[in-house]
Parts: structure tokens; C-alpha cells; sequence
């Protein structure tokens, strides 16, 4: 049987929370089963709201804004007199439409005429940041230099910048690899896999990622010998490091055409880029890229992250929260083609699951490792990503590994996978299936006082850099691992 | 921009010294603009401590931690002769050293202080404070530190002024003008692994703290040292003891 209490003033709300205390706490009758326990029913005044004021209070993600759920407000205006309580609502809402676009300029009173000169006041409701658009260089940022103007001219190709014949600790190139700055170079050179920094740190968690390029040239890991795939890529592919793409770490909105435009260029050379990053807003242009190189094969992404990226309905368009949610939204890539590994952290909250369910996004959080177990769901993440037959590509983010291993990443969250899952991981999905391209994002290596990060991150993209060999080799069997790797044969 | 502007103005028109923690040192412009807003257009002096000019103009963005100082004199809150920097070593190129002295800025580089001596400089810039202006700001870049004291900043240049150097000059400029406003920026905790460069920074920050206390209390003079924190009295070593013997 269930005693069902009505309330409408403060005192009987405390006097039936002070029975429903007692009766919860065992105090009132230890012997009592849970099916006595009372069901409280309060006067939350509902009856003066009108529809949207009703609408309002029952919204939970208006609510969350001020820290409550449609059902603490409830109790919260059972609290109040009918009249507070109207009032309240009245000023919750009223505040919480300032946070929206309001196209009217309010009036201000930082005017010429007061004494108040203010020549950004324009930027507060106009949806547009201004630039200077009689800066020289407005665009020379991403202008090319023309071969025509090299001082010393020279053949198109991959160039080296070693001194001897075995240099070691020379000029510093991902992969100790020759260079090369153009297009024409990586055609000629027929270059199968080329490194490309962007140097680009618009993080929303810390940003270092700008220094991410030039460190990990400096750090070994990322050549020689593969003891698991049992190949040195650098000796079964033509690879180059192609520079840096030109970025603009004050918006993130200049950056997407040129970034694209560089990588399809890449592509169109017959290169699978190998992208440093640079934060994850760079998941957008560069999925964006291989798509559109690609418009007759399918393409599917296996995205390594402890973050989703799929917010929506943030002021700025591109941000490293927005990457997934931009590239579904414009049906740049169905979200059933996207396979989503190590996904945990508050910002992975139920609404952003259920966003991703509603998309089709394969995902795999940390939670369901820890339930099925690490091979089960690299398993499954591995054959849905092979199960879109096409070209595939990899989007790594570093915030995916423990920060116990990976200190030096620009969001890191606890409970991450291992630097040994990551490269088992990302060798098997670059040999298993064809890759067009791979990201190394989200690398902050200052935040790693030890060389650890850099060369986590250098061994993670070696051990892509080996499947690729590998597949190019014909290896690309399920999880193929070296027979002289797996036993002495004693 | 304009959100810090009106806050700091807010601030200031009650009468109070915001102590302004940032952020990096675009957040000059909007204090700055601020103060003059309250005390009037080029009522204000400036001391500012960096390793950069911060005179970047004409880039592509209207605004940002290396284009305060050109945002303010173009706007002309600030007067150029009355705005004084303090420990400039960065590399930039001659060019706007020559607009610095062409408008008529003051800039004591980390040079100066090579061939005068650091008390000497810093006797100039006192004195240069309250030389035109009733009211004072205080801007404090923490990469005017050497790395050695202050690691955790975005754009460490070596050379630098020592946190023994840099006490003094605040706490004096904090004491012996009228201050109004203070900021501190560019500290970046997490390139630290230490706490030093925290520490340092909130050390910075009481040095001005202690220099407003002395001001109000109207301990004003040049150089005030504490006779009785500074010395135990008990011999006349120096032989300039005051006290009646």
C-alpha cells in the first residue's frame, strides 16, 4: 500500500522530507518493507504557469544551465509563494535568454559622445569577429612560393639533407626522411607516404599542439625496424616529410580551406598523408580532404579519442569539439562509417550517446573495455572498420592513451588505454585495411618534461607506418604478427 | 574585449585598484582603455614590464597579445611620453625601436640596464612615473623575469631581470605613485612543473599589494626601506645610524 502525501507550504514540504528522511534512514521502522515507503506529491504551483513558462520547467537542458533538474525545480518552487515562484520563473528564463544572438544592438552608453571610444563594441551581437583586411599580408600566409623564385634550381623530387652517407642526429626530418616542399616533388618521387606537420593550437583543453611537429622531428621512433610486423617501412616505402601546412592560431575558421586544399593536393599525388597535428579541429579538413578524393569509394574512419567531438550548437563553427558533429552534419561522412575507440571523460555525457546512437557512430567507450575486455573491443572496432570495404583512415588523438603514459597531451583524461594497445591497434587497422591517411592529433609536448609523450606519439605513427609497409609487402592478414617475432623456435 | 573593458571600468569607478590576473597580455588594451575611461584620456601613466615591445601593428587580427600598446596609442588613451617600458630584449628589429622614439615612448631595455646598472634604470623609471601624470597602471608581463625565475610563460626570452630586481621596482612604483591599476600576465602554470613560477608571480603581485599599503598609509619617499626590518640597530656598522645613542 503507498501513503500518498500532499504539500503546499514550506513547513509541510520539511515535515514530509523529515518522515521520508526517517523512513529512508530506518529510523521510523527497521521492519517496514520498501513497498510502505511513502510517495511524496508536491505543490510546485504549476498551476499559475502558462505554456511556455510550463515548458520551461520541465526542460531539462534549460535547466542544467542554472545547476537544476525538471525535478529539483519542482521542489524548489514548492518552496516559494505562488507569487515568488512566478517571479522566479519569470527571471530564469529572462536570464537565460541573454545567452542567445540578439541581433537588436542594445544601446550603450560607451559612446564618442561620453568620452568612450570603442571600435570593437560592434563585435557583440553581430555573429561576425572583424579582421583587418588592410593588412600586406592579409593572405600570405598561405601564398606558395613558386619554384620559379628558388635561388639554386634543382629537379623536381624528395630531397635529402643528409651530409653522410650514414647520418646520425643530422638536420632533423619525421622519419629521417628526404624533403620535399611541392606537389611536384612528391609526384615525382612517386612518395607513398608523406609526413605533414600543423602546427595549429586552438585546443580547448591546453594548447601546445603548435609545438607538436617540430619536436617529434627531433625525437627517434618513428624509423627502423618493426619487431611485430617484421619490416622497416623506410626501407619497403618512398616517404618525405612535406613541411608544415601555414596556419592561423587565432581562428580556426581560416584554416579549413588551406589545410584541405593542401592534403587533397597530397592525395592527388599519389601520397597517403600522415598528418601531425595540430589539435582535432583538424579531423574536419582532413576527413573532408580524403572523402573528396575519393567520391567513388566508401570511406571509414576508426577515430582513437578520449573525446567524441560531436558537440552541437556552439558559438564558434569549427572547433576541436565539433569536428565528428560538422563532418556528419554536412554529410561529409554518415556517421555509420565512423568507428569511435576509447571514448570517456564528463564530456561523453548521456546526451552526447545518445546523439551518437541516433547518427549510427560505432562507439566503444573506455566502460565497455572495462566490462567486455581490451581484445574483444579492439576486435570489434578493427572489423567494423574493415566492414566499409573502401579506403579507411585514422584519426588518433593522444588524449586516447592513459595520461600516466602520455602526460603531454592537450586534454588529457584518466582511464585511457595503453601505448601498447595504441600500436597494436593502429598497426593492425593500417595494414588490414587500405588506409588513406592517418592523424597524429592533440600532442602538447611541453606538457611533458620527459621525452615520454614525443616518443609515444613517434612509435604510435611507426607502428602505422608498418602496416602500411606491411600491406604493401602483402601482408595484411588478420592480425599478422612476425612468426620470428612470436617464438625463439628452440 | 569589451566584457573585460566594462568590468574593469566597473572596477575602477567605484574607486577601487583592480589587480587584474590574466590571461596573456592582449587583456592590456581593454584595462588600459579602462583606466581612461575613469581617470580621462591621457591622464593615465603606463609601466610596462616585458622582453616585447608589444608595438605589433597592421596584422590581420585587430587584436592580440602582441598588439596592445598600438590599440591604445592609436585610440590615444595613453600619452607616448607617458608610457615607459621596462626590460625589452626580445628580437625585434630596429624598426620599432624607431617608432617607439619617434612618437616619443620611453623604453628602458634590458641594454640600458647592461650599461647604467639596474638601480640606476631603475631610479629613471620611478621618477619617470610620476613625472606627467597624476594616475599610475602597472603592467607586468612575467616574461620580463629571466626563464631562470620564470618558466611557466608562452614566449621566454633569456636575459632577463631577477625577482630581486623586480620587488623593489614594483613595490616602489606601487608606493611612490598614485596608483590606480595593476595587471599580471602570460603566466602559463603548466609549462612549471615546479611551483616557482607561481609563486613568483603572486610575489610580484604583494610587492605592489605592499607598495598601495605603504601609499595609504603615506610612507611615500624614495626608496623607503624599513629601518627596523632591514637592520637590528644593536652597532652603527654603516655609521649612519639614527637612532640617539
Amino acid at each position: 500500500m503507498k501513503n500518498k502525501i500532499t504539500v503546499s507550504g514550506r513547513l509541510s514540504l520539511i515535515s514530509s522530507a523529515v518522515v521520508v528522511a526517517l523512513t529512508l534512514s530506518g529510523c521510523e521502522s527497521t521492519a517496514k518493507p520498501a513497498a510502505e515507503m511513502p510517495e511524496v506529491t508536491i505543490n510546485a504551483h504549476t498551476e499559475l504557469f502558462n505554456q511556455t513558462e510550463k515548458a520551461f520547467i520541465a526542460d531539462a537542458r534549460s535547466l542544467a544551465v542554472f545547476g537544476l533538474t525538471p525535478d529539483k525545480m519542482q521542489v524548489k518552487l514548492a518552496e516559494k509563494s505562488p507569487e515568488e515562484a512566478k517571479n522566479l520563473v519569470a527571471a530564469m528564463m529572462a536570464t537565460l535568454a541573454q545567452r542567445s544572438y540578439s541581433s537588436i544592438t542594445q544601446p550603450t552608453s560607451d559612446t564618442d559622445e561620453n568620452g568612450i571610444h570603442e571600435p570593437m563594441s560592434i563585435m557583440a551581437d553581430t555573429g561576425i569577429v572583424p579582421l583587418n583586411p588592410d593588412a600586406g599580408g592579409y593572405n600570405g600566409r598561405t601564398v606558395l612560393q613558386p619554384a620559379l623564385f628558388d635561388k639554386y634550381k634543382r629537379e623536381p623530387g624528395p630531397f635529402s639533407l643528409d651530409r653522410y652517407l650514414d647520418e646520425k642526429g643530422g638536420i632533423p626530418t619525421f622519419a629521417d626522411a628526404p624533403v620535399a616542399i611541392r606537389r611536384a616533388d612528391l609526384e615525382a618521387g612517386n612518395v607513398e607516404v608523406a609526413f605533414v606537420g600543423v602546427p595549429l593550437a586552438l585546443s580547448s583543453g591546453w594548447r601546445d599542439s603548435k609545438n607538436a611537429p617540430t619536436i617529434m622531428r627531433g625525437m627517434y621512433g618513428l624509423s627502423g625496424y618493426n619487431v611485430a610486423g617484421g619490416v622497416d617501412p623506410s626501407l619497403v616505402l618512398n616517404i618525405a616529410d612535406y613541411g608544415n601546412i601555414s596556419v592561423d592560431n587565432m581562428s580556426p575558421e581560416l584554416n579549413v580551406e588551406h589545410v584541405e586544399e593542401q592534403l587533397s593536393d597530397m592525395i592527388a599525388a599519389g601520397t597517403i598523408p600522415f598528418i601531425v597535428g595540430g589539435d582535432h579541429s583538424l579531423m574536419y579538413p582532413s576527413v573532408k580532404a580524403v572523402t573528396a578524393s575519393y567520391p567513388e569509394d566508401t570511406v571509414t574512419v576508426l577515430h582513437l579519442d578520449a573525446h567524441y567531438r560531436g558537440e552541437r550548437g556552439l558559438d564558434h563553427y569549427y572547433s576541436d569539439m565539433q569536428s565528428v558533429s560538422n563532418l556528419i552534419e554536412q554529410d561529409i561522412l554518415p556517421g555509420s562509417q565512423l568507428v569511435q575507440l576509447g571514448l570517456r571523460g564528463a564530456s561523453q555525457d548521456k546526451e552526447a550517446l545518445v546523439w551518437l546512437r541516433e547518427q549510427k557512430v560505432k562507439y566503444h567507450t573506455m566502460a565497455e573495455v572495462d566490462n567486455k575486455g581490451w581484445e574483444p573491443v579492439m576486435e570489434a572496432a578493427l572489423s567494423e572498420l574493415k566492414a566499409g570495404k573502401g579506403k579507411t583512415f585514422i584519426s588518433f588523438d593522444m588524449s586516447v592513451v592513459d595520461p600516466s603514459q602520455v602526460s603531454g597531451a592537450g586534454q588529457p583524461v584518466a582511464g585511457g588505454i595503453s601505448v601498447r594497445q595504441a600500436m597494436t591497434t593502429v598497426r593492425r587497422a593500417c595494414a588490414e585495411t587500405d588506409v588513406a591517411g592517418f592523424e597524429l592529433l592533440g600532442m602538447a609536448p611541453y606538457l611533458d618534461l620527459t621525452y615520454n609523450s614525443a616518443l609515444s606519439a613517434n612509435q604510435i605513427m611507426h607502428a602505422c607506418l608498418t602496416g602500411v609497409a606491411m600491406r604493401k609487402e602483402g601482408i595484411n592478414k588478420t592480425n599478422y604478427v612476425d612468426p620470428m617475432a612470436l617464438s625463439h623456435g628452440g | 574585449m569589451q566584457e573585460v573593458r566594462s568590468m574593469v571600468r566597473e572596477v575602477a569607478e567605484t574607486g577601487t585598484i583592480p589587480f587584474i590576473v590574466g590571461g596573456d597580455h592582449s587583456l592590456e588594451y581593454p584595462n588600459v582603455a579602462a583606466m581612461a575611461d575613469v581617470y580621462g584620456k591621457g591622464k593615465v601613466g603606463v609601466v610596462h614590464f616585458d622582453a616585447h615591445l608589444d608595438t605589433g601593428r597592421g596584422r590581420v587580427h585587430l587584436l592580440d597579445h602582441g598588439q596592445p600598446i598600438y590599440r591604445l596609442m592609436k585610440e590615444a588613451h595613453v600619452r607616448p611620453e607617458d608610457y615607459i617600458q621596462v626590460g625589452l630584449r626580445a628580437h625585434y628589429s630596429k624598426s620599432y625601436y624607431e617608432w617607439e622614439k619617434e612618437i616619443g615612448m620611453h623604453y628602458h631595455s634590458m641594454a640600458e640596464v647592461e650599461r647604467r646598472g639596474w638601480d640606476a634604470v631603475m631610479e629613471r623609471v620611478v621618477e619617470e612615473a610620476s613625472t606627467n601624470t597624476e594616475y599610475l597602471y602597472v603592467s607586468f608581463d612575467v616574461d620580463v623575469l629571466d626563464p631562470g625565475f620564470q618558466s611557466g610563460t608562452g614566449t621566454p626570452v633569456s636575459g632577463g631581470l631577477t625577482m630581486r630586481e623586480a620587488i623593489p621596482i614594483v613595490r616602489r612604483l606601487c608606493a611612490e605613485s598614485n596608483l590606480v591599476g595593476f595587471d599580471i600576465v602570460e603566466l602559463a602554470p603548466a609549462l612549471d612543473a615546479s611551483y616557482v613560477s607561481t609563486l613568483n608571480a603572486n610575489s610580484i603581485m604583494f610587492a605592489c599589494l605592499t607598495g598601495v599599503a605603504m601609499h595609504k598609509k603615506g610612507i611615500k619617499q624614495k626608496g623607503f626601506i624599513s629601518d627596523l626590518s632591514s637592520e637590528h640597530g644593536q652597532t652603527d656598522y654603516y655609521g649612519d645610524s639614527k637612532d640617539e645613542k
